[in-house]
């Protein structure tokens, strides 16, 4: 899995109003933060994964990397756009790799997941994100459930704005047509 | 409206009850994530200490990591040999065994996973296998199947941080000696083959007496069904899984 490519810069971070002021160099510092970020990451997880356990695998896999290196992460401007990096990351990742578990559940018949209460149109559309490429489920998500900007999508994936806007426009457009295929 | 305004608008609404969704879920143990993780830093720094377990046969070796100096029980760190287990503890199971397992009544999720011996972002992940737990209450156990390259470093650092008996499954039911400080993590390894080591680890328990519970029902489980499943993890991004062989 390659979280080993998941680090990013300080520099290279986007600086969020709120984020950004507030250093991060105690426990207190990283419970609050794991408070804020919590929801959202799991959330983001939950959209490119498929699964809220999996989901919240992900959250606390990226969490612990966090804190384990949290006297660099604190100083970043936006430790949740490297948080949000590593969830993005895994999840498709782990996404791909839980096709063999999926079939498994199958066989045995237990699919013993706990899914949120999220609507079955919700879910659906969602399920035809996670068929986008991965760069392209994770631009739409991180816009989408996230809100993240153009600009701060680019800078959680690590490549430029215009490849972003290339990743959504493509994203959107296969979307589209899928959609349009179901409706007829 | 077309059709790209009409997915904009569909976007927008299932993001939204999303981020409404999981507003109002628990967010779980932060301390737990943090003690997770002194853990792994713990195991990553003891690699040195390690090598003179191995030398002097010690009983207890004190490892220091960044939660602090504390001792990890070790009855010594030789191997087994290539494939040996000793203790009865290889009962016929399958899957199922483990799906099965009904702890406080609760049910089993399995999920794949590609986790990294010690964590943290090195290259040279290991690929594993994730056993989730989660049970009536919502509480969550979560157990850690991997193999690991003869020779690498985990080598080096999982028998002494994981077995309770070299590396032989029946050491489970020594565990008392591997349970750390805050009770509730447990790990276990023992030699596949000459060129292999798996780990089982259980973290998330409520307590001591649960995490136990856990490794010994783990224990019964078919260890060459846990060979199968390592060895069928895919490797979409990650690194080629090992496939154990005896």
């Amino acid at each position: 899995m390659g979280v080993g490519s998941a680090s990013v810069s300080p520099t290279a971070l986007p600086g969020r109003a709120a984020v950004a002021a507030q250093p991060y160099v105690r426990d207190e510092d990283f419970v609050a933060f794991y408070r804020r970020e919590y929801s959202a990451v799991v959330g983001l997880a939950f959209v490119l994964s498929g699964s809220r356990s999996v989901a919240e695998d992900i959250a606390q896999d990226a969490f612990v990397a966090a804190y384990r290196q949290w006297t660099r992460i604190a100083s970043y401007d936006d430790p949740g756009a490297w948080l949000r990096r590593v969830v993005a990351n895994r999840s498709v990742s782990r996404f791909r790799r839980a096709t063999s578990e999926a079939k498994a559940l199958l066989r045995h018949g237990q699919d013993n997941a706990v899914q949120p209460e999220v609507s079955v149109e919700a879910l659906a559309l969602w399920a035809e994100v996670r068929r986008l490429p991965r760069r392209q489920a994770q631009a739409v998500a991180l816009q989408h459930v996230d809100g993240r900007s153009v600009r701060e999508v680019a800078r959680i994936l690590g490549c430029s704005e215009n490849t972003v806007k290339t990743h959504v426009l493509r994203a959107k457009s296969t979307l589209a047509h899928r959609l349009r295929e179901v409706s007829e | 409206m077309t059709a790209l305004d009409e997915l904009d608008r569909r976007l927008a609404r299932a993001g939204s009850e999303i981020t409404t969704t999981f507003a109002s879920a628990p967010a779980g143990n932060a301390r737990r994530v943090m003690r997770r993780a002194v853990r792994q830093r713990a195991t990553m720094g003891a690699s040195v200490a390690v090598a003179a377990v191995i030398a002097v046969g010690a009983v207890t070796l004190t490892i220091g990591g960044d939660g602090g100096e504390r001792q990890v029980a070790s009855r010594g760190s030789e191997s087994s040999g290539p494939g040996t287990t000793t203790g009865g503890t290889t009962e016929v199971g399958t899957l199922d065994d483990l799906a099965a397992l009904a702890l406080r009544g609760g049910s089993w999720q399995l999920t794949d996973a590609s986790e990294r011996a010690g964590g943290g972002d090195s290259a040279d992940a290991i690929p594993s296998r994730h056993v989730r737990y989660v049970d009536d209450a919502g509480g969550i156990v979560s157990l850690d199947l991997f193999a690991v390259p003869a020779g690498s470093f985990y080598e080096t650092i999982v028998p002494v941080l994981t077995a309770t008996d070299g590396f032989t499954m029946v050491s489970i039911r020594g565990v008392e000696g591997r349970v750390e400080a805050d009770g509730n993590f447990i790990s276990v390894a023992w030699r596949e083959s000459s060129t292999t080591i798996a780990s089982l680890s259980v973290h998330g328990a409520t307590d001591q007496a649960e995490a136990v519970a856990i490794a010994e029902s783990l224990a019964r489980v078919d260890q060459s069904h846990w060979r199968t499943m390592m060895s069928e993890a895919p490797s979409a991004d990650g690194p080629t899984p090992t496939t154990i062989e005896d």
